[in-house]
C-alpha cells in the first residue's frame, strides 16, 4: 500500500495514510468528485478527516491539480517516458499495481496518440495469489516434461493470475521459462524488476510485442518454456508454431468460453486444431475463486470437471 | 618609508588579485557551461535511447565527474521522494542552491530554469526539442565565450594591475 500512496498528491496521501488499508481493491480519483474506495464490503467514500463513508456528500473532493500532482508521480515527472503506457490507457507501479487513466483521448489517423486533460485515475491494488494453479498443475505436467496449454476463460477470471503462478511453480521446479509480457501484466515490471514473484529460472520480456518476443527469446535465452498471455492475433500464431518446431513447451491463455468457439474463429481455429496444444484448460469463477471449470486433452476430450 | 612600501605592494596585489579572480571567474563560467552542456548531452541522450525517465536520467548524471554533479543528483533523489510537487518546482529550488556557489550569470539561470519548465511533457519529441532547444542556446553562449574569454581574460588582468598601479600613484 505504501508504493501506492507514495504516488498519490501529499493532501490523498495525508488522507488516505489515515485508513486501514487492507482489502481495498481500487482507489478512484476523479475530478471535483468525491475520493472513492472499493473494498471487500463494497464501496465507500472517504471524508476528510480519512473515514470510510457510503455518503457520497461527505467524501472529499479530488482536485484538478491533485489528479495532476498525482500524474507527475505516477509518471515519475516523465510522461514522455509512459508515452505507449498512456496510449493503451494503463501505467504499472511498482509492486504491480496499476493505473487506469482517463481523460480526452488525442485521436491521429484514427488511433489515440494520447491523452490530455487527464481527469480519472483508477488505481488497482494488485493482489497476487500464490498457489492458485495447484489444482492445474497437474493436468499440465507431462513427466519431466508439460503439455503445451492454453488457458481459456472469460475476461475478469483470473486468466493471467493463474498464468502467473503457473510460471512461477514451473520456474522454481526446475524449468528455464521465458515470458512475453507485453502489457506487464505477468510479472509487473517495474524498471525491469518483476514486482510479482514469477519464479527463480525465469526470464521477463516486458512489454515487448508478443510474436516479436517469442521469436527473441528463442534466440536469446533459449527457454524450455514460453509463457504468454492472450494470445489472438495471426503473427502469434506463426510465433507460438515456431516455438513448437524450436522445441519450447507452450503456456498461453486466450479470451473466450468454450473451445467450440475458440474452433469457430479464424486463426485460432487453426492453432487449436493442429495439434500444438495438449491441453486447453478452461477457468470459471466463483464467489471471487477461480476454478476449473474444464481440462480438455488435445483433442478437446474431456479430461475432468 | 618600509610602512608605504609594504602598503605599496599590498595594494597592488589586492587589485591584480581582484583581476586575476575576476578573469579566472570567466573562464569558469565557460567551462561550467561546458559541464553542464555535456551533462544535459548525456541526459537527452538517456532519455531519447532508453525513454529514461527525468530522475533516472538525472541520477545517472549525477554519477559522472561533473562541476553540478551533486545538483543533478540533489534533484533526482528529492525527485525520487515524491513529495516537493512539480520537477520545475525541485529543479529551480536546487539550482537556486547551487547557482550561488557558481560563476554562472542571471541569463545561464534563467536559461535553465525555462528548461526546466518544458521537460517531463506528454509528448516524447517535446522533451526532446526541449533538450536540443537548450543544448542550442548554451553552445551559442559557449561559442561567444571561447572567442571573448581569452582577451577578456588578458584583459581583466591587466586592468587589476593598471587599477593598481593608478591607485598607488594617487595615493603616493
Amino acid at each position: 500500500m505504501e508504493t501506492v500512496l507514495k504516488i498519490l498528491a501529499a493532501n490523498l496521501r495525508t488522507i488516505l495514510r489515515k485508513l486501514d488499508a487492507k482489502n481495498i481493491f481500487e482507489i478512484r480519483l476523479r475530478a471535483e468528485k468525491p475520493l472513492l474506495l472499493h473494498t471487500m464490503s463494497g464501496e465507500y467514500f472517504v471524508t476528510g478527516a480519512g473515514q470510510c463513508s457510503r455518503r457520497a456528500e461527505s467524501g472529499y473532493i479530488v482536485r484538478k491539480n491533485e489528479i495532476c500532482e498525482t500524474m507527475e508521480y505516477i509518471s515519475n515527472y516523465s510522461l514522455y517516458a509512459f508515452e505507449e503506457e498512456v496510449r493503451q490507457g494503463y501505467i504499472t507501479l511498482p509492486g504491480g499495481h496499476r493505473v487506469g487513466i482517463c481523460g480526452k483521448a488525442v485521436i491521429e489517423g484514427r488511433q489515440v496518440r494520447g491523452m490530455k486533460y487527464i481527469t480519472c485515475l483508477n488505481i488497482r491494488l494488485a493482489h497476487p495469489v500464490t498457489g492458485c494453479a495447484d489444482g492445474l498443475m497437474r493436468h499440465i505436467k507431462a513427466g519431466d516434461g508439460i503439455h503445451n496449454t492454453l488457458i481459456i476463460a472469460p475476461p475478469g477470471c483470473g486468466k493471467t493470475t493463474m498464468l502467473r503462478d503457473v510460471v512461477r511453480q514451473l520456474s522454481d521446479g526446475g524449468k528455464t521459462v521465458g515470458v512475453v509480457d507485453e502489457r506487464s501484466e505477468i510479472a509487473a515490471c517495474s524498471m525491469g524488476i518483476p514486482q510479482f514473484d514469477v519464479g527463480m529460472r525465469t526470464d521477463v520480456l516486458d512489454c515487448c510485442p508478443k510474436a516479436e518476443g517469442m521469436l527473441l527469446l528463442i534466440r536469446s535465452m533459449a527457454p524450455e518454456v514460453i509463457a504468454v498471455d492472450e494470445i489472438g492475433k495471426e503473427e502469434d500464431f506463426y510465433a507460438l508454431r515456431h516455438a513448437v518446431h524450436c522445441g519450447c513447451k507452450l503456456l498461453a491463455t486466450v479470451h473466450g468460453e468454450e473451445l467450440s468457439e475458440l474452433r469457430a474463429k479464424p486463426g485460432l481455429k487453426e492453432i487449436c486444431g493442429s495439434g500444438i496444444f495438449g491441453r486447453f484448460l478452461i477457468l470459471s469463477k466463483k464467489d471471487g475463486k477461480i476454478r476449473i471449470r474444464e481440462a480438455l486433452d488435445g483433442e478437446g476430450r474431456r479430461l475432468c470437471s | 618609508m618600509l610602512l608605504k612600501i609594504a602598503g605599496s605592494a599590498a595594494v597592488l596585489l589586492a587589485c591584480a588579485g581582484f583581476g586575476f579572480f575576476a578573469a579566472s571567474e570567466v573562464e569558469r563560467r565557460e567551462q561550467q557551461l561546458r559541464s553542464l552542456y555535456a551533462s544535459f548531452l548525456l541526459i537527452q541522450g538517456d532519455i531519447r535511447y532508453r525513454k529514461s525517465s527525468l530522475p533516472e536520467a538525472f541520477l545517472m548524471a549525477g554519477r559522472k565527474q561533473g562541476d553540478f554533479a551533486a545538483f543533478f543528483d540533489a534533484v533526482a533523489r528529492r525527485l525520487y521522494r515524491y513529495e516537493d510537487g512539480s520537477f520545475e518546482q525541485v529543479f529551480c529550488e536546487e539550482l537556486r542552491k547551487c547557482a550561488k556557489e557558481s560563476a554562472l550569470k542571471k541569463k545561464d539561470i534563467a536559461l535553465l530554469e525555462q528548461l526546466s519548465g518544458m521537460c517531463g511533457q506528454m509528448d516524447g519529441e517535446l522533451t526532446m526539442a526541449a533538450f536540443d532547444w537548450y543544448l542550442e542556446q548554451a553552445g551559442e553562449e559557449i561559442d561567444v565565450l571561447a572567442r571573448e574569454n581569452v582577451q577578456k581574460t588578458a584583459l581583466l588582468k591587466r586592468m587589476g594591475i593598471l587599477a593598481g598601479i593608478f591607485l598607488l600613484v594617487l595615493l603616493l
